[in-house]
């Protein structure tokens, strides 16, 4: 069972383009990677938001093959739930949330060293128009008309937050079909052209690699905050990683995957 | 109107071929032992089975002809008393009997009047309100062939009507039965393993034997004549077969030895001894020329005014008396008694000459 | 004075048993030792708890409606009927049942969503729209809760003696007038039983609901989706809308216990 051939199916899912086999892809991924544990390598434990899954597949990948005595173990999950996780004793060497407030809320219960935090990635958001722009969507602004099908991430994660902040910002009174739980479910709802257009990130644009078309949003930017936990048993190795995401062949995985530079 | 049908059904490897005719008031028995192709009938006129070959015709109506007549069940008009009545224990008594008529159009709370009115003339007036679960075995029966009778069928059919009951209600339940079948004036038809009911019950009997009747004919002519060893035993006449060398005769299978005052018949014949010309005595009897043996019995059966009295070895045979001898004698299983029949009693008759 | 002899049951049944009970029982706790029961009135009388409940309410009985009307039929056939492809179809029955909810709601996404197979010809014809709509929840709860009415159904139907079906055609009725008034009655317990765990199964359904009807409120979220919400910013309204969970399927289950879903 090598880890190669996990990351082979890995890199095809960024050319896939229905939810239903990404879906299906991902949950493959995922049961290949949990079977292959072997021990004698460095376990190093990532938690990560949902939304890095293709960087740092590909960060782990590319990590791996350089320190081929490190085996990387990735805990993809919203932002809250990693959160829940941590504070509920998951054991985990590097946190990499969606949000500062969720970083913070970690040095506030003693998970993270508020010295130790230092930013990836940043993203932006975007609007995710189903092929062909049934709907005609241009702006934000277009987000006030009833008559598209129109979705946006739950205002309780980021994604949605954001949203709906910078509706209110741009005096816009959105009319929406659809609060998504996560900004996956969103896209795949937008891909497979049940909603007309969606509010995501730029990177999920890129993601999904021509099964929709982007319009960029002149939105604040979100930042991705990595973390060693006080509780890891890797901090030097954490380090490292680290500062290889930092590191130019870890900021060319984030662009390539649609992130923005740090 | 006269049901008339020429039945020939196929089960499995198993091959029915009936011919049956039951006039309006008449009850006719199909009698049979087990696997003798009763349930078979019971299917075909019920309209679960269809026919291989033949037809059956309620008047002129022609139910099944085999071919391209076929009427469905529900509108053969076959009141059914199903050996375990079958009732709808989701329902009471009154529903139980309102359903035939409700389903042949009548409004229900028509059908409930009519049914109350059938209830109280089979005796289960008081227990409208009832559930089937509430009912003694008896009173069940009687509910069951309310509703069959209720619907006004142009047959009516009982399958095995006293298997479910005990013993202890069965004679008393045969006889109201019997009484309650009269207020059907249309063709009946009571399907039985057990020669009691067929006597009792049957105008006229068909003996069922291996899918073909073997004998027809009123019960007293059936009792009298048996053609079978299975009518001789089920119809309560001794049939034994043997060899007779000048009275002597030499029984098949047995080790006893009977005299017969026939000398005429010489050779393998047919004998029969009448239950009711055995005698049996606690001590040994003395006088005419007749059969003595020691013997043991086997079981005792009152059937009202007589009881029936099977003995063992060395010579099984069933014996009729009277109820007040039973008890003067204390006769039980295993009471050993002296058996005794004349020679004169002992008919024989050639094989084959019927 | 009366003395009663009784077996005392085996220990180690008991003790199985109560393992299960403490894993049915735990979580029950932990819900209940973090239930803030200070805000506990504000919160559950908050706009979107009180839209919540009511789409549950209706959403969850309706498809545990269609589940009895479409079910009940589907397991007759299933029971009684010798088809070919009948194995294949109660595979197929099942499906629900061994699918993520999530997939489940994919499928269903794929095949009547705005652009679905069947969805999009029926959209363009008369404008109706499943996704993102009332009949979106209940179309997705009907899925997931129907076959455990089915199956439960279908058990039932199997131990009826189809004798008494027998003999009510005997009496004049036709198949119709079995199926309503001997069939139906008979196997009354079983259905009764497997309308509420239907409606429990369309209560407590989240995955397919969020993927094929959306999530938003007063309109798609139902009691679970504001749960799986609140849960990434607000644990406090989370656990106070669990409890409420609780609380109204102990309530319907319990009173319903001794007339509707008893086995006899």
């Amino acid at each position: 069972m090598g880890a190669q051939q996990d990351k082979l199916q890995v890199r095809w899912q960024t050319e896939a383009v229905t939810g239903a086999a990404r879906t299906l892809i991902l949950l493959l991924a995922a049961a290949l990677t949990a079977c292959s544990t072997d021990s004698g390598r460095d376990e190093l434990v990532v938690f990560g938001a949902a939304s890095l899954t293709d960087a740092l597949m590909m960060a782990e990948l590319a990590f791996e093959t350089a320190n081929p005595e490190v085996d990387i173990k990735l805990n993809l999950a919203g932002s809250s739930s990693l959160r829940e996780q941590v504070l509920g004793g998951a054991r985990a060497d590097v946190v990499i949330p969606a949000n500062l407030g969720i970083m913070d809320e970690l040095v506030e219960r003693d998970e993270v060293d508020a010295g130790q935090i230092s930013i990836v990635a940043t993203n932006g958001l975007a609007i995710a128009v189903a092929p062909g722009n049934p709907g005609n969507i241009d702006s934000a602004a277009d987000f006030a008309r009833s008559e598209p099908f129109l979705g946006v991430c739950h205002p309780a994660v980021p994604c949605g937050s954001l949203a709906y902040e910078h509706f209110s910002a741009r005096g816009i009174t959105p009319s929406i079909d659809t609060e998504e739980p996560d900004v996956r479910a969103l896209l795949t709802k937008v891909i497979e052209g049940e909603l007309d257009a969606g509010i995501v990130y730029e990177s999920d644009i890129v993601a999904a690699d021509g099964a929709v078309d982007g319009i960029l949003m002149d939105a604040p930017e979100v930042s991705y905050p990595a973390a060693v936990t006080e509780r890891s048993s890797q901090p030097e190795l954490a380090d490292r990683f680290i500062a290889f995401l930092r590191s130019p062949d870890g900021q060319k995985i984030f662009t390539d995957v649609g992130f923005r530079q740090r | 109107m006269t049901v008339v049908a020429n039945i020939v059904a196929q089960r499995d490897d198993f091959t029915l071929d009936l011919n049956l005719r039951i006039d309006d008031g008449e009850t006719v028995v199909l009698l049979g032992p087990n696997g003798a192709g009763k349930s078979t009938t019971v299917a075909v006129l019920a309209g679960q089975l269809p026919l291989a070959s033949g037809f059956v015709a309620f008047g002129d109506t022609t139910i099944d002809d085999s071919n391209d007549i076929f009427v469905p069940p529900r509108d053969r008009r076959v009141g059914v008393v199903f050996q375990d009545y079958l009732l709808f224990e989701h329902m009471n008594v009154l529903d139980n009997i309102a359903f035939g008529i409700n389903t042949r159009g009548a409004r229900m709370a028509d059908a409930r009047t009519d049914a109350g009115r059938w209830a109280t003339r089979f005796g289960v007036g008081g227990l409208l309100a009832k559930r089937p679960s509430e009912l003694s075995g008896g009173q069940a029966q009687r509910v069951a062939l309310a509703r069959a009778v209720a619907m006004q069928p142009r047959l009516l059919l009982l399958d095995e009507p006293l298997a479910a009951l005990d013993v202890e209600t069965r004679a008393a339940t045969r006889r109201t039965l019997a009484q309650h079948l009269r207020e059907f004036e249309g063709p009946r038809l009571v399907i039985t393993h057990d020669p009691t009911d067929a006597f009792l019950l049957g105008d006229r009997i068909y003996v069922l034997e291996d899918g073909k009747v073997t004998q027809e004919g009123t019960p007293e002519r059936i009792h009298s004549h048996p053609a079978t060893s299975y009518v001789a035993a089920v119809a309560g006449t001794n049939l034994l077969t043997g060899r007779n060398h000048g009275g002597a005769l030499a029984l098949d299978d047995l080790d006893f030895e009977l005299r017969t005052s026939n000398t005429q018949i010489e050779g393998d014949v047919l004998i029969t001894v009448h239950p009711r010309a055995v005698a049996l005595f606690t001590d040994e009897p003395h006088g005419s020329p007749r059969n003595t043996w020691l013997t043991t019995i086997d079981s005792v059966d009152p059937l009202g005014d007589t009881t029936r009295v099977f003995l063992a070895d060395p010579l099984p045979i069933a014996v009729d008396i009277t109820p007040a001898s039973t008890a003067a004698m204390g006769l039980a299983p295993g009471v050993r008694v002296w058996a005794s029949v004349k020679a004169t009693e002992v008919a024989v008759a050639a094989v084959g000459s019927n | 004075m009366s003395r009663t002899i009784k077996d005392r049951p085996p220990g180690l049944l008991v003790a199985l048993a109560a393992i299960a009970i403490a894993l049915f029982g735990l979580p029950l706790l932990g819900l209940v030792t973090r239930t803030p029961w200070t805000e506990l009135g504000s919160i559950l009388t908050s706009d979107v708890v009180i839209d919540a409940l009511w789409l549950s309410v209706v959403t969850s009985i309706a498809a545990a409606a269609l589940s009895l009307v479409f079910g009940l039929p589907l397991a007759w056939l299933l029971a009684r009927v010798e088809f070919r492809g009948r194995d294949a179809v109660r595979a197929l029955v099942t499906l629900p049942m061994v699918l993520p909810p999530v997939v489940g709601g994919t499928a269903l996404l794929l095949a009547l969503g705005r652009r679905g197979v069947v969805g999009e010809p029926i959209n363009d014809a008369t404008g109706f729209l499943l996704p993102f709509s009332i009949w979106g929840v209940i179309l997705a709860n009907t899925f997931v809760a129907m076959p455990f009415l089915v199956i439960t159904v279908e058990g039932a139907l199997r131990n009826l003696d189809p004798r008494f079906e027998t003999a009510a055609a005997t009496l004049g009725a036709g198949p119709l007038t079995v199926f309503n008034r001997i069939t139906v009655p008979a196997i009354l317990p079983a259905l009764r039983a497997g309308t509420v765990i239907a409606w429990a199964r369309s209560l407590g359904e989240f995955g397919a609901t969020v993927t094929f009807a959306g999530n938003l409120q007063g309109r798609t979220q139902t009691l679970p989706l504001a749960v799986f919400v609140a849960l990434e910013s607000d644990r406090d309204t989370a656990v106070a809308i669990s409890l409420l969970m609780v609380v109204i399927s102990f309530v319907v289950l319990i009173s319903l216990r001794d007339r509707w879903w008893s086995t006899r």
